[in-house]
Order: C-alpha cells, then sequence, then structure tokens
C-alpha cells in the first residue's frame, strides 16, 4: 500500500473517533474486516467496529489527535497518546466529573484493497482506569 | 541504521530476552534511553532496564511466543504475544497461583546513532486480569 495512502487513510479513522463521524469510520473498514480489542475480543465488519467506538463514547471523549503511524508495506503501527475524558457516568462506575487522563494505546493495522484489514489495539487496563481518579480538565472535552 | 538492521536487531533483542541473555537483549539501551512501560512509569538507561527486568523476574515467568515488526526511518513498533506465569502476588491483583495468561504486548521504539533513544512498551493487562 502506498505509504502516503496508508496515512490518509489512519488519519480518516483517527480523526472520526475523535470527532465521532461513524460513516466516515465504517467507510475507512473492509467488509470483511476484523478488530481485535483484546486476545478475547473480536469484533468483525465495519459496523461492528463503529458500534464498538460509538459504545464508548456514550461516556468518554476519546480526543485521538495525538499519534504517530509506522508504516512498511501493507501494514502499519499507530502509537496513539489517547486524550481520554470520563463525562456521563458509566453504571457501577464512579460518577463523572470531567475527569481526563492520557492513555497510550497501540494498534496494529493490516491493509487490503487500501482499506482497514485486520486491526489489533493493545492498551493497559490501568492506564484507563486511572480516569476515575483523575482530575478534570479545564479544556475538556464535552460531547 | 537502515530498517534491514533495524528488523534484524529487533529480532535479536526479543529471542535475547527469552534466553534471558539480558548483555544481548540490553545491547542498544543507552544511559539516557527512555523506557516507558505501565506498572512501573518511566524509567532511563541500563539501570531501568535491570529494575524491570528485577520486577517482571520477581512476580512473573515469562516468554515471547511471537513477534512482528514494523519498522519506518527510525521507528520501530513491535506487536507480541507474552506468556505470563503469575508467580508472586502484586499488591492489589489477586493472589499468585501460577496463573498462565497469554497477553499481547506492543512495543515502540526510537532510534539514534545505532541506539535506541525510547522504548515504550504497553502490555494488556485486560488480557492478564482475565486470566487471574
Amino acid at each position: 500500500m502506498d505509504p502516503q495512502r496508508a496515512r490518509e487513510l489512519i488519519a480518516t479513522a483517527w480523526r472520526a473517533i475523535d470527532e465521532g463521524d461513524w460513516d466516515a469510520l465504517e467507510a475507512t473498514g473492509h467488509a470483511d474486516s476484523a478488530m481485535r480489542g483484546g486476545a478475547a475480543q473480536m469484533v468483525q465488519g465495519p459496523g461492528a467496529v463503529r458500534t464498538y467506538f460509538e459504545h464508548y463514547r456514550e461516556n468518554y471523549s476519546l480526543d485521538m489527535s495525538d499519534y504517530q503511524a509506522v508504516v512498511m508495506g501493507n501494514r502499519a503501527a499507530v502509537e496513539t497518546r489517547l486524550g481520554l475524558t470520563y463525562h456521563t457516568t458509566k453504571a457501577g462506575f464512579p460518577e463523572a466529573r470531567g475527569q481526563f487522563t492520557i492513555v497510550p494505546f497501540a494498534t496494529f493495522i493490516t491493509f487490503r484493497d487500501d482499506l482497514f484489514y485486520r486491526t489489533t489495539m493493545v492498551m493497559s487496563l490501568d492506564d484507563w482506569m486511572r480516569v476515575f481518579d483523575a482530575e478534570p480538565a479545564p479544556e475538556a472535552k464535552r460531547t | 541504521m537502515t530498517e534491514e538492521d533495524i528488523l534484524e536487531i529487533d529480532d535479536i533483542m526479543f529471542t535475547a530476552v527469552n534466553h534471558r541473555d539480558w548483555e544481548n537483549a540490553l545491547r542498544y539501551i543507552g544511559h539516557d534511553t527512555i523506557i516507558q512501560i505501565g506498572p512501573l512509569g518511566e524509567l532511563r538507561g541500563k539501570t531501568g532496564a535491570d529494575a524491570i527486568i528485577a520486577y517482571f523476574e520477581k512476580h512473573y515467568d515469562f516468554r515471547f511466543l511471537s513477534w512482528q515488526h514494523v519498522v519506518e526511518g527510525h521507528e520501530s513498533a513491535t506487536l507480541a504475544t507474552a506468556r505470563l506465569t503469575y508467580l508472586e502476588t502484586i499488591h492489589g491483583l489477586p493472589e499468585a497461583t501460577g496463573q498462565v495468561a497469554e497477553v499481547p504486548v506492543a512495543v515502540f521504539g526510537t532510534w539514534k546513532d545505532g541506539q535506541l533513544t525510547r522504548l515504550r512498551f504497553i502490555i494488556s493487562f485486560v488480557d492478564f486480569m482475565s486470566a487471574v
């Protein structure tokens, strides 16, 4: 895959997650795509990927603007410093007050037909859970 | 240092970790290499690397089962699967009884003048917690 095309595709998907533009996100996925969120969590098809991120944004804002992509052939890796804001209380979890933290996460991608085909995300639960004890960010996004 | 060199060195480093060959595993860690790793925060240089090894050897037996690298310019990224055997209880986590978990691990590296200037490890503790 052309490296520039790969970077543009990643930028489109990351911006779509950031802005909650689910149609744009869905358009980046191959019809037979699959995304692994952990060893035991697999979602299949661009519609399921859309639902996966839509679900998270019910309780959190996901600022995906700080990332670095490494592209090699039809594969890429993305290191993202996710700006995570907890804006709406999730059942069974602490009260949401706009708490904010940075969560590093990794994404490994295989492309097919210039689209996302196989995606694996790696994230530390410890890093994510820190958001509940964090302070609100003054500029926290609320969507 | 070419991308091919980095791919080869990355393979050597992961193999060396599995053989507890710390001399080769740490050969490309300099005094100022920044090492970021979830449970331990940010450490620096060989001293930091030694602390990470000591922490993991105290609590786990570990071995990389597979790995695949992506390299572009001076940046490298590796998606690995590690088999962790939980041997000694970590405060705040369930009791260690030898539970075994196969855990995705991401490693990002930045290279300059033949050495790593930065390493970030991201370990999927979702998978670890599911197993323990």
